[in-house]
């Protein structure tokens, strides 16, 4: 009887912190028995709050055992911001004197990771695409895999979509929309000029976008669609991919390349740099754009 | 130890990053909810980078952007590219992994309606039976 009520109990108590009726309960000794403990070998040695608080302090010892051989080892490291540290050698010396004349963006830190090291970035474009690939096999709805529950989630937030109760963040989002879309064309299309890129611009034209999707779902959805996604992904990486293979082709051979480096300072100038930057850009901001509608609807 | 203790003042940034990475260290290890296990992740990878970079500064040089393309450009003028260019590529794998184990994390509590660990195995292993 007294178990029988302390079950309830406990079924109460899960349902107050906001589980669901047919959440399974999980009671305080099963748990002690299935824990996953590096410190098993004490099992039934010590009571379980015992237990718990030798592994907390395990951890805190090991924590500060790695942390302090690290700190120590700080001490042999080279001085920070020191003048000639084994850092400061001839490849950052080729890098910084020979790179406008080589490439021809002032941003000397996109000529290193757009030319000097392109294949470098392209590995992590790929990383880039494969998470986003990753996350919508493990997210996405079809009919396949949508339950009667996922269904009326969804219903529940087309209509608090079209209650228009958003009119704050509407407004809102018409006056800043033009200038976040602004600042991240900018910063994509300067990327060899001033700080910037593909991969920052393409951040910001993301949040914009996800900002957009809040405000006035609709007309993002209308032309955001998952053929739309599925092109410019798949378009921007392939256009890097062939431009890095035509950089090195013509670099290692000792060809001409069509392509000059212009101009130090304009716009149009440094050669390839500024068309990656775009194509890098449109793929990180269809990335993040899509991460977002993965994680909260399931579905583009 | 004062030799020591000057050093590490010295070297404040690396000295930041690593107590900083066993912040993320710490909470990785004594955290149930898998997403505060995910935070500390994100807290141990900033302080990785923090780390790289502290090494491409040099005292008293500017950011690698070139003012004035038409003069020749000294080494002198500028700290290390180098190091920044390579953080980038952390950055952005960082930014992956995390999205990957987020969308793990949110399939697991469809399953199981909860995000302690420690249920979470539990409740597999009853599976299991």
């Amino acid at each position: 009887m007294t178990k029988n009520i302390k079950e309830r109990w406990r079924q109460f108590a899960a349902w107050v912190n906001g589980a669901d009726s047919d959440t399974p309960v999980v009671t305080p000794e099963e748990k002690r028995a299935a824990r996953p403990h590096p410190l098993r070998f004490l099992h039934g040695m010590l009571s379980e709050k015992n237990e718990m608080r030798v592994y907390h302090i395990f951890s805190v010892v090991m924590c500060l055992v790695f942390t302090g051989t690290l700190l120590l080892t700080v001490l042999y490291l080279p001085t920070f911001g020191g003048a000639g540290n084994p850092t400061e050698n001839e490849v950052m010396e080729r890098y910084v004197e020979k790179g406008i004349e080589e490439v021809g963006a002032t941003n000397l830190i996109s000529n290193i990771i757009l030319v000097y090291r392109g294949f470098d970035t392209f590995g992590e474009s790929c990383v880039l695409f494969l998470a986003a690939t990753c996350v919508m096999i493990l997210l996405r709805k079809d009919e396949k895999n949508t339950t009667a529950y996922d269904l009326a989630e969804r219903a529940e937030d087309a209509e608090i979509e079209s209650e228009e109760n958003t009119t704050v963040l509407r407004s809102v989002v018409r006056m800043l929309m033009p200038v976040i879309l602004l600042f991240g064309v900018y910063v994509l299309l300067n990327g060899h000029l001033s700080p910037g890129g593909g991969f920052s611009g393409g951040a910001i034209l993301g949040a914009g976008l996800i900002l957009f999707e809040n405000a006035f779902g609709e007309k993002v959805r209308r032309f955001m669609s998952e053929h739309v996604y599925h092109f410019i992904k798949v378009a921007a990486l392939y256009f890097y991919g062939f431009t890095m293979i035509y950089v090195f082709f013509t670099g290692a051979n000792g060809l001409h390349s069509i392509i000059g480096t212009g101009i130090p300072g304009m716009i149009f100038s440094a050669g390839v740099i500024m068309p990656i930057n775009v194509a890098v850009g449109l793929e990180v901001a269809c990335t993040m754009y899509a991460f977002y509608a993965f994680f909260s609807k399931g579905e583009l | 130890m004062s030799n020591a203790i000057a050093t590490w003042s010295g070297d404040y940034y690396q000295v930041f990053a690593i107590i900083l990475f066993g912040i993320g260290f710490i909470s990785l290890l004594l955290h149930k909810n898998l997403i505060k296990k995910i935070i500390g992740l994100n807290i141990m990878d900033s302080s990785v980078y923090l780390f790289l970079t502290s090494f491409g500064y040099i005292d008293g040089r500017v950011a690698p952007i070139v003012a004035d393309p038409t003069a020749p450009v000294q080494m002198e003028t500028y700290i290390n590219p180098l190091p920044t260019g390579l953080v980038l590529t952390g950055i952005v794998v960082g930014v992956s992994v995390t999205a990957f184990s987020l969308a793990l994390t949110q399939r697991l509590y469809k399953k199981y309606h909860t995000l302690n660990l420690d249920e979470i195995l539990i409740l597999a292993k009853r599976e299991e039976v």
